[in-house]
């Protein structure tokens, strides 16, 4: 039919509608070139703190590269922090990862996995039974997505770091792991080992400090993300002296009064402390002593419960 | 068919036969009384509040799941369970628990059953023995699929936004935005309702009206409308745009003027015949009062308006048709509708969008063009959800901006 109006033998009627329709798929067109121009990415690096109520997920991009560390604990508000901060075209996540399996860091993740190409899932072994842990591994199964497990001194790189078009992250911490425990991510094990896993794992005591933590090496700032990691991680972070001088630190935990301690600030010298926090949550986080003992090495503190998502850009 | 739809079917051919309109308001009046009146109690009658209730259903729609819980839906039982469970559907399963009836004028309307424990029995498959409740099973899955393409290729709300207003879907809606369409008074372009039935009708009649008989290109056509009824969910306002679009194909295959009032009013009794409890459903109070303003209403603004403006601007710019198209596509429904709805809305949420209107001019001229794209989108891929994400972007911006 199209044929047939573009060399004029169809009824006037006919040339009516495929010109209305012409219209329509201009009018569509002219709107996607705008709407790409506008969401279209720079080629400096942005960090998104999302507000996700009491919980982390923080997203880092990198021209059209996204990585997402965390997930937070409801998929509405992290698909909300995406749809913000990347651009509609853009279906695909290069990099997530889980730093423990606490529900307040794992739960969005299952709904960007169902809705999302996820290239690569990196997590340790700091591993809990729970619902949440179910649904994610069986969104995992489900896109055939496997997951690597990291520890301290691996590298983990989306895109080509070395022409500037890409991100390097440093694994500074869980020091060892238990190869096998990031098996409950698959279904390569049968339920009866699944269990007893999970069971040899919740006996470890306080897995959050078996939280991955991330250093973004970036030419003008060093970040430093916590998870949910404490004065117990800290201290051996210390001793390992790979700590250095950092620019922006994701505060460990929410702020709990067991997470940055003093010893560990003066060491990091955090310029700028960001905390992903919900309001009124029943923790009490982020405490006033942790609060006190940001002051007091000068860091400046962003707070998601105060501001919504933080975005910092470089 | 049941014993209650032939009953209902029955009563209304009796009814039609009678020629006075007062004798066939008290005789329906009598019948809807009488149905409400021995509608049978779901619960036992030693239930006391803390009582245990066993509950037996075969599963047919999937399981909603959100971030803390998973909710089974089944008839009028709300059965709610902590964290995330996969129930497969055809399943059939015992739920066992505490529960919390909602009265009114008193019957119980709704069940919630909160935290249950609960074992599947059965499972039903529809591979290899086929039975009625696989219609539904299937067409859920298609569903759920099609959901699933949307979710894939558009960000959110964009996505949920395709779904509702191509299926009806708003399960997994984001609540923020969910909230902005109510209080824009645009709830309804996410209900399935007589829009999409007619457009599946239309495009049905179009396809195969040139190449069958006429009868059995109207037999195509009611069941493509059933089976979209189906696949969107069969909500109380898809079911009577459903029933309202089928008599009007029957309609037509007679020779018979379609009255489309009339239709409104049979496809109401039919529906509350079959389930009185419809009466109480929001969506269907909604879907029958907006149909009764469009019927209604809509005429007599109409003529108020053009007599006014009319006179005002004779040969001006009012007389030019696209402006007069305009408002008698878009205007004059949304005011009829609008005002319609109104006690309704009053009543169940205490508040009315009076900006409501102004909205709805501004988006509905947009939403055929969503709808069809998003249909498209479900064969086209990525570059066509790429596509529909500007209409469906500016849609979002305007309720956003106005909620």
């Amino acid at each position: 039919m199209v044929g047939l109006c573009a060399t004029g033998l169809c009824s006037l009627g006919d040339k009516i509608v495929w010109m209305k329709r012409l219209y329509y798929l201009i009018g569509l067109v002219v709107g996607f070139v705008i709407l790409v121009m506008g969401q279209m990415p720079g080629e400096g690096t942005r960090m998104v703190v999302c507000d996700v109520g009491q919980g982390d997920a923080i997203l880092i991009t990198k021209g059209n590269k996204q990585v997402l560390i965390d997930g937070g604990p409801s998929t509405e508000k992290i698909l909300s922090c995406l749809e913000q901060y990347v651009p509609f075209y853009d279906r695909t996540i290069e990099l997530i990862v889980l730093t423990n399996t606490d529900f307040d860091h794992m739960q969005g993740l299952s709904g960007v996995i169902e809705r999302y190409k996820v290239i690569e899932f990196a997590t340790s072994d700091g591993v809990h039974t729970s619902d949440a842990l179910d649904k994610l591994t069986s969104q995992l199964v489900n896109a055939q997505i496997k997951v690597k497990g990291v520890e301290r001194g691996d590298k983990i790189r989306v895109g080509q770091v070395s022409e500037g078009d890409g991100l390097e992250f440093l694994v500074l911490w869980p020091p060892d792991m238990i190869a096998e425990y990031s098996a409950v991510f698959s279904d390569e094990i049968d339920s009866a080992k699944r269990e007893q896993i999970l069971g040899a794992s919740a006996k470890r005591g306080n897995l959050n400090e078996r939280s991955v933590v991330l250093l973004l090496l970036e030419d003008e700032n060093i970040i430093l993300l916590m998870g949910d990691a404490g004065d117990q991680a800290e201290k051996e972070l210390l001793l390992s002296d790979n700590l250095p001088d950092i620019d922006i630190l994701k505060v460990g935990h929410h702020g709990s009064k067991y997470a940055s301690t003093l010893e560990f600030l003066e060491k990091t010298k955090p310029e700028l402390a960001v905390i992903s926090v919900g309001s009124k949550n029943r923790y009490g986080h982020p405490t006033a002593e942790t609060l006190g003992r940001l002051e007091s090495v000068g860091a400046k503190v962003r707070r998601t419960d105060e501001e919504g998502s933080v975005v910092l850009e470089w | 068919m049941t014993n209650s739809n032939n009953f209902a079917v029955l009563t209304l051919i009796w009814l039609n036969q009678m020629r006075s309109s007062v004798l066939k308001i008290i005789c329906i009046g009598s019948l809807l009384l009488l149905r409400w009146y021995f509608l049978p109690s779901p619960l036992p009658t030693e239930w006391r509040s803390e009582s245990e209730v066993r509950y037996t259903a075969t599963i047919l729609d999937g399981v909603e799941h959100t971030d803390t819980k998973t909710t089974v839906r089944s008839g009028i039982w709300d059965i709610r369970i902590r964290g995330y469970t996969k129930i497969i559907p055809g399943s059939r399963v015992k739920f066992e628990g505490v529960v919390e009836p909602k009265m009114m004028l008193g019957k119980v309307t709704k069940i919630v059953m909160v935290e249950p424990s609960f074992e599947v029995v059965q499972h039903t498959r529809c591979v290899g023995s086929f039975h009625t409740g696989c219609v539904r099973i299937i067409l859920g899955e298609w569903r759920e699929k099609w959901v699933g393409i949307l979710q894939k290729t558009l960000p959110e709300p964009m996505a949920s936004l395709a779904a509702g207003i191509l299926l009806g879907v708003k399960g997994q809606m984001p609540t923020d935005f969910y909230q902005a369409l109510v209080s824009t008074g645009t709830l309804h372009i996410v209900a399935a309702s007589g829009y999409n039935v007619s457009i599946v009708a239309e495009v049905l009649m179009k396809v195969v009206g040139g190449v069958v008989s006429r009868g059995l290109a109207i037999g195509l056509g009611i069941a493509g409308i059933v089976m979209y009824v189906l696949i969107a969910g069969g909500s109380a306002s898809v079911v009577r745009a459903g029933i309202m679009g089928s008599l009007t194909l029957i309609a037509y295959y007679f020779g018979r003027p379609t009255e489309a009032r009339r239709l409104l009013w049979v496809t109401g009794g039919i529906m509350l015949l079959i389930n009185p409890l419809m009466l109480v459903d929001i969506g269907f109070q909604l879907s029958f009062v907006a149909t009764a303003g469009l019927l209604y209403l809509e005429p007599w603004i109409e003529r108020l308006h053009s007599g006014s403006v009319g006179a005002l601007h004779s040969g001006s710019v009012w007389g030019q048709s696209g402006l007069r198209k305009f408002l008698a596509n878009y205007l004059y429904p949304t005011l009829a509708a609008s005002i319609a709805t109104l006690p309704v809305i009053w009543w169940h949420f205490g508040r009315v969008s009076w900006i409501s209107p102004l909205v709805n001019i501004f988006i509905l001229p947009i939403v055929p063009l969503i709808m069809g794209m998003s249909a498209l989108a479900l064969i086209g891929g990525q570059f066509t959800a790429w596509l529909v994400y500007v209409p469906l972007a500016y849609v979002v911006w305007v309720i956003r901006l106005f909620g």
